[in-house]
């Protein structure tokens, strides 16, 4: 039986203008978020898998596509539409240093998404019962109640940023790069409570990370960017077990493995990511792919589903089959 | 072969804050011999950068002090050392990468005048020689001799952190202090990085001191680890040891804390709670209020740090023969 679909995204688009052309941050993205999973979305700085979360969320306006949630598309939404969409969608920001006003305190930055509710506005006891509730439910000690974010660490703080995007009960979830600025022992704090909040409360996440044994221990599916483009889109294990697309499988030979006397062959890429300014035609990967054929610079591969549940674009992802990188 | 470049004993760091002494470093001790590399690992605020600061000589003035201890570097006494020696010192026999490519170059400079500078400090060379060496390192580090005469905004991440090796290797130093080399660029990056270093440490025998807090950077590249944790060292041996037999429970706790590739577990490990607060005075074992495994002997005595086998050691009672 197929699951719900919480959100579909289909051949979403968002270019900047810059000095020199047009940046193309999310080229035609498709992909869909079941109800209850976790979608993992890596890639390396600058492939776009930011600008595909705000999008989806519409803090950035989309040039193409549709994100539909529920059926309705998200940027048709008028004001008093996205406003009761904020109620079911959040999101988590990278950063618990600047994502946190540090003229507010952790009671009122909790309290802010819960303001626009009517009930929560009227009612101040109601409003504090719940900002305690929700403290407790991240596990922040009510005490910190009138402290200021200057006064946690950022394990803590995080803790405040997931309270926030919980406050108004949504059902999906942006987490961009939630852990990222943390040490390991604390990532891990936040990660078991990430995982322990989505079983309690069915909540659906998209998980942006470019760390890929992160995303792997999160995701039930993961998409890998590349320059704006979704190169494969599987389960966790296929990503990892037998990567189909050559990015693929050098992103992951080269994550260093905590083990001692492990050989592996490692694929070294050439260069660096070009610029997804006036991008070239073609696969984009093409430059710096090992495996690159004269029909890679000429056409560029859609994603197509090569085996059920498994997306790729790559000409040759037959060929490539089975060069595994564990 | 087994020369000792780097020796530290006993070593104790301090800052004055505003909250009181911050006790960065205590009581560490550490060696690096000819042609090794030391993995430094540890949370934010162990005190990995204030050791690597103390050897270099550079914790801040009047704020950070060595208050005991002593620093050995190839013969010289590091802690008493005057001005002028140690300056021929720094840069030509130990020199140092730092975390941040964006920040450590100056913006306002040739990368190629970045190099001379550091070559013509220490070699008597003419400007045309010295301009050469600088063009045939950055071959070395993979950049090509066209891109000399760049500006550091015009390389990427990856590129600018091999403009900081080609620096760092200028003079063929003994000693590399590598602090997070690598935690600024992404991990395809990182892997052309990492493979640089390796490629260029065995070229010019030198040793290194790597600091991060990645243990699979760790695992790959360096001979011995030390595992720091509130200032002080808890475990250390070869990296064989520490990672096949990880001993102290903060160690064990740290490894198990990240997500592994090869199994699927639901639950990370977490330890509880905080790393202390460097101005917190804690009796006992600094580890106690978060170790799984405490005791009541924890709570009263600082634990010895006890030999496993060959060089590995741990600071821990559970591993104490006479408790």
């Amino acid at each position: 039986m197929a699951a719900e679909k919480e959100i579909v995204i289909n051949n979403l688009k968002k270019y900047f203008k810059v000095n020199n052309g047009i940046l193309h941050a999310v080229d035609d993205v498709s992909f869909y978020i079941e109800k209850g999973e976790t979608l993992g979305l890596v890639g390396e700085s600058g492939c776009g898998k930011s600008t595909t979360g705000r999008t989806i969320i519409r803090l950035l306006e989309a040039d193409g596509g549709e994100v539909l949630f529920n059926g309705k598309n998200v940027h048709d939404f008028n004001k008093v539409e996205l406003q009761e969409f904020r109620r079911h969608a959040q999101m988590v920001f990278q950063d618990p240093y600047s994502s946190l006003n540090p003229r507010l305190s952790i009671s009122d930055i909790i309290a802010e998404p819960l303001l626009n509710i009517k009930e929560y506005r009227r009612n101040k006891p109601l409003l504090d019962k719940r900002i305690r509730e929700l403290m407790d439910v991240v596990g922040l000690s009510q005490r910190l109640i009138n402290a200021y974010p200057h006064e946690l660490d950022g394990g803590r703080r995080q803790r405040v940023g997931v309270a926030r995007a919980l406050s108004v009960e949504p059902e999906f979830i942006v987490l961009d790069e939630p852990v990222s600025a943390l040490d390991v022992c604390i990532q891990a704090q936040i990660i078991n409570l990430l995982i322990r909040l989505q079983k309690d409360f069915g909540l659906t996440y998209l998980f942006i990370s470019h760390d890929l044994s992160v995303v792997k221990h999160i995701s039930n599916r993961i998409g890998v960017m590349y320059l704006g483009k979704i190169v494969e889109l599987s389960s966790y294990r296929d990503i990892f077990e037998n990567p189909l697309h050559p990015y693929t499988q050098a992103l992951l030979s080269a994550i260093p493995i905590p083990k001692v006397g492990l050989h592996r062959e490692r694929i070294i890429l050439k260069g660096d990511v070009p610029s997804p300014v006036n991008l070239p035609a073609g696969c984009r990967f093409a430059s710096r792919c090992p495996k690159a054929q004269e029909l890679c610079y000429s056409s560029s591969p859609d994603l197509v589903e090569v085996a059920p549940n498994r997306f790729v674009a790559c000409h040759y992802a037959g060929s490539v089959h089975g060069n595994t990188a564990m | 072969m087994a020369e000792k470049l780097l020796e530290i004993n006993n070593l104790y760091v301090t800052y004055d804050s505003e909250n009181g002494l911050c006790k960065a470093v205590n009581d560490l001790s550490l060696h690096i011999n000819t042609h090794e590399t030391l993995g430094f690992v540890g949370e934010t605020g162990a005190g990995k950068t204030s050791t690597a600061k103390a050897i270099m000589g550079l914790l801040p003035s009047p704020n950070g002090k060595i208050t005991q201890g002593s620093i050995t570097f190839n013969g010289n006494d590091m802690i008493n050392i005057n001005k002028r020696e140690r300056r021929s010192i720094l840069g030509k026999d130990i020199s140092m990468i730092f975390q941040d490519p964006m920040t450590s170059l100056n913006p306002a400079m040739k990368v190629v005048d970045q190099i001379v500078e550091m070559i013509s400090l220490h070699k008597a060379l003419t400007k045309r020689e010295a301009y050469k060496e600088a063009c045939d390192l950055l071959e070395l580090v993979g950049i090509k001799k066209e891109r000399a005469n760049d500006y550091p905004h015009q390389f990427s991440g990856g590129m600018k952190q091999r403009v900081v090796i080609a620096i760092a290797l200028a003079c063929q130093p003994k000693l590399i202090i590598a602090d997070e080399p690598t935690t600024a660029l992404d991990v395809t990056i990182q892997a052309q990085v990492m493979e640089l270093i390796k490629e260029l440490k065995e070229k010019f025998n030198t040793s290194m001191m790597l600091i991060t807090h990645d243990i699979g950077v760790v695992a790959e590249i360096c001979d011995k680890v030390a595992i720091m944790y509130a200032g002080g060292i808890v475990e250390y041996g070869t990296a064989e040891e520490v990672f096949n037999n990880p001993s102290h429970p903060y160690t064990i706790g740290l490894f198990n804390s990240v997500p592994k590739l090869d199994t699927e577990e639901e639950w990370l490990e977490e330890i509880p709670g905080l790393p202390p607060e460097p101005t917190e005075e804690i009796q006992g074992c600094v580890f106690h209020p978060r170790c799984s495994h405490c005791m009541d002997i924890c709570k009263e005595r600082e634990p010895e740090t006890v030999s496993l086998s060959g060089k590995h050691t741990c600071k821990c009672f559970l591993h104490a023969s006479n408790v």
